[in-house]
């Protein structure tokens, strides 16, 4: 396994915009995250050589934010918000919706993906759209007052 | 020069301190003691575990001791109730995940949580939730077993990878409650065991000591590893007459904090299985158990009749004392001096840390007592070998004049099989002496355990004989020691007693000329 050479350009220039090497983590973890979908133990490794720092120094970053993932997602990631203002909306009822319909449980801090590999159901906590709760976001897009029908309508038109 | 010192106030004593001292170090070293967990002499100071936390006049909030100098005029309290309280709510902050598994806990007796709770807790807690469960019992390497559990996250074990062995095995994984120790690769640097040492909790545990003894039981001495020339300091934890552990004991000028894996199993050789129990005497090619009296006065006998063509090999691996009694008993006899040491058996190179390649623990001190003449070549005109320790001679034929052989040594080798009288004698553990390092620092070890039945040390054997020739009969390490420093410049102006816990270096030496420098 190797990272891309265009991925290994763009390292290199943020490796010179911060004054440290473990600096650069977050960013080239993004990076690399896109190149491979998420980060295995080999991926780690691949960013520890490259960076030059020691591999225990890239897996407790990768460890601890829950937005590198160390598994295989889905093509549409639905980060369904259970915190309070939209748990009042209804989130609950919605979010069993949609493990009704996908067949998979939702769980923080990743979900259960579908056998067909088209959807990872994920509980986050606020994603700071109270004012349109209940809400949730699919890959980067925002999915604003939800409601049942809704929600039918968005997993129906997604390509 | 001499060193900047401020005057602080520690709960109401003035304390003098050198300018840059942490708080936490100033107070221990006037006597008061902080609570830590993070905080390790010998490593960065990170300020995590918040047990420190100590009340400095002026300062709107407590300020960790140890990452906080001391600064003139300072007024600290480390007993107020405003510290106390902290303290505690610290304490019970770290516990309210901890299984609390104590009776089946290894490090129970030597625990920071437990010792802490007792002198700084005794709280009822208030947590009632279920606790958060991590990877138990965890091989992470030859050494050691992790039970991230009863980990309190002091990042010690990361520190020690990252700044001294710089090996990088350990990492904080995961965050918040969840946050546990990992090692991301096996942990199998040649320094590991001191993991166990430093991890204030039951997390880090050794291998080789867990479930052997409860720490109560155990007695401790304090001693010089054997394994090379470095000589680090140590204690030995020995229980019902038998070495249980060894671990390393401070001296900043040797070995820190620290000593190798390899170090650390030594006691083992103590109750190995070809260890020399018994005198022996070769007779009609067999070798036959005999009394210490008989094998001594065998090998007297020899001696008195080839006394001035004995070719003799001394050891790097006996203390200053035996090497000195020794070169006493030649020099009665008017023997040629021990020939030149052998090489160090072969093992590791020389490394950053600690580590020597020559794995004789006293190569410095017991050189000052032997020749530079090899020991084959005075084997050609020698019609008795006294061999000390090493395997020196393991094919006699060789040298067909040789009418005699004395083995005298710690472990059955292929020059004690040869030999025509084998005479065991104590090790390092068994007895008093010294031991000079590469340093030329010297030493002392002291008797941990008793040596096998009739076994004494090659100082007390060599003394014995020698009063045969004339010689001075030694009543103790002691007394060899002062007979010794008269002698020989490397101990010039130094006693037994005098060389204390962290032992001295010569005047003529190299580390004393550095220090002074």
């Amino acid at each position: 396994m190797q990272l891309k050479p265009e991925t290994k350009t763009k390292i290199k220039a943020l490796l010179e915009r911060y004054p440290q090497r473990q600096a650069t983590l977050l960013p080239v973890l993004h990076l690399v995250q896109e190149d491979f979908g998420y980060l295995s133990d080999e991926v780690e490794e691949l960013v520890a050589k490259e960076l030059d720092i020691p591999r225990a120094a890239v897996s407790e970053v990768v460890t601890f934010y829950t937005m590198f993932y160390r598994e295989p997602i889905g093509k549409y990631h639905i980060m369904a918000c259970h915190n309070l203002s939209c748990t009042l909306m209804g989130a609950e009822k919605l979010i069993q919706h949609l493990e009704h319909r996908l067949g998979v449980k939702s769980k923080a801090p990743l979900g259960e993906t579908t056998e067909d590999r088209r959807f990872t159901l994920t509980r986050v906590e606020c994603l700071g759209a109270c004012g349109e709760a209940p809400m949730m976001q699919i890959n980067d897009k925002y999915h604003l007052n939800l409601t049942i029908e809704k929600i039918d309508k968005i997993l129906e038109e997604l390509p | 020069m001499a060193q900047e010192t401020v005057k602080i106030t520690i709960n109401g004593k003035e304390v003098v301190a050198p300018k840059g001292t942490l708080i936490i170090e100033a107070a221990a070293q006037a006597g008061v003691e902080i609570p830590h967990y993070c905080y390790h002499p010998h490593l960065s100071r990170p300020a995590v575990c918040r047990m420190c936390l100590v009340d400095v006049e002026g300062q709107r909030k407590l300020q960790p001791s140890c990452s906080t100098p001391v600064q003139s005029g300072q007024v600290i309290r480390t007993d107020s109730p405003k510290v106390q309280e902290a303290v505690r709510e610290v304490l019970e902050f770290t516990l309210i995940n901890h299984p609390l598994d104590c009776p089946v806990c290894d490090q129970a007796g030597e625990c920071g949580l437990q010792n802490n709770y007792q002198d700084y807790g005794l709280y009822n807690t208030k947590f009632t939730l279920p606790k958060v469960h991590k990877a138990k019992v965890q091989k992470i390497g030859p050494t050691l077993t992790l039970d991230a559990e009863r980990c309190i996250l002091c990042s010690r074990c990361v520190r020690f990878t990252d700044e001294i062995t710089k090996t990088h095995e350990m990492g904080i994984m995961q965050r918040g409650d969840h946050a546990e120790i990992r090692a991301v690769k096996e942990v199998n640097n040649p320094y590991s065991t001191n993991l166990a040492d430093i991890c204030p909790v039951g997390a880090l545990t050794q291998n080789d000591f867990r479930f052997k003894v409860r720490v109560w039981y155990l007695k401790h001495e304090q001693s010089i590893c054997p394994g090379c020339a470095r000589g680090c300091n140590i204690v030995v934890d020995h229980y019902r007459g038998e070495a249980q552990r060894m671990r390393p004991r401070n001296n900043n000028a040797v070995n820190q904090s620290w000593m190798c894996d390899d170090g650390r199993l030594l006691y083992k050789a103590i109750r190995s299985e070809d260890r020399l129990n018994a005198p022996m005497l070769r007779k009609d090619g067999k070798r036959l158990a005999v009394t210490p009296s008989v094998a001594f006065s065998e090998a007297l006998q020899l001696l008195e009749k080839h006394a001035k063509h004995t070719a003799t090999q001394g050891s790097a691996f006996v203390s200053n004392e035996d090497a000195f009694a020794l070169a006493m008993l030649l020099k009665m006899m008017q023997a040629p001096v021990a020939a030149s040491l052998r090489e160090s058996p072969a093992g590791w190179d020389d490394d950053a840390l600690l580590r020597k390649a020559d794995r004789t623990p006293n190569r410095t001190g017991a050189s000052a007592f032997s020749g530079t003449e090899d020991f084959a070549v005075r084997l050609k005109n020698a019609t008795l070998a006294l061999v000390i320790q090493e395997d020196a001679l393991p094919d006699r034929s060789l040298y067909p004049q040789l009418a005699g052989v004395i083995y005298v040594g710690t472990h059955d080798c292929p020059t004690a099989k040869a030999a025509d009288v084998v005479l065991p004698m104590a090790m390092w553990a068994e007895y008093e002496g010294s031991f000079t390092n590469f340093q030329g620092r010297v030493q002392r070890f002291r008797p941990v355990v008793a040596a096998p039945e009739g076994v004494v040390p090659l100082w007390q054997l060599a003394s014995r004989w020698s009063q045969a020739f004339g010689g001075k009969l030694f009543a103790s390490a002691a007394e060899v020691f002062r007979a010794m420093a008269t002698e020989h410049p490397l101990f010039a102006k130094m006693t037994f007693d005098g060389l204390g816990e962290l032992g001295l270096c010569a005047p003529s030496t190299e580390q004393s000329k550095e220090a002074q420098a």
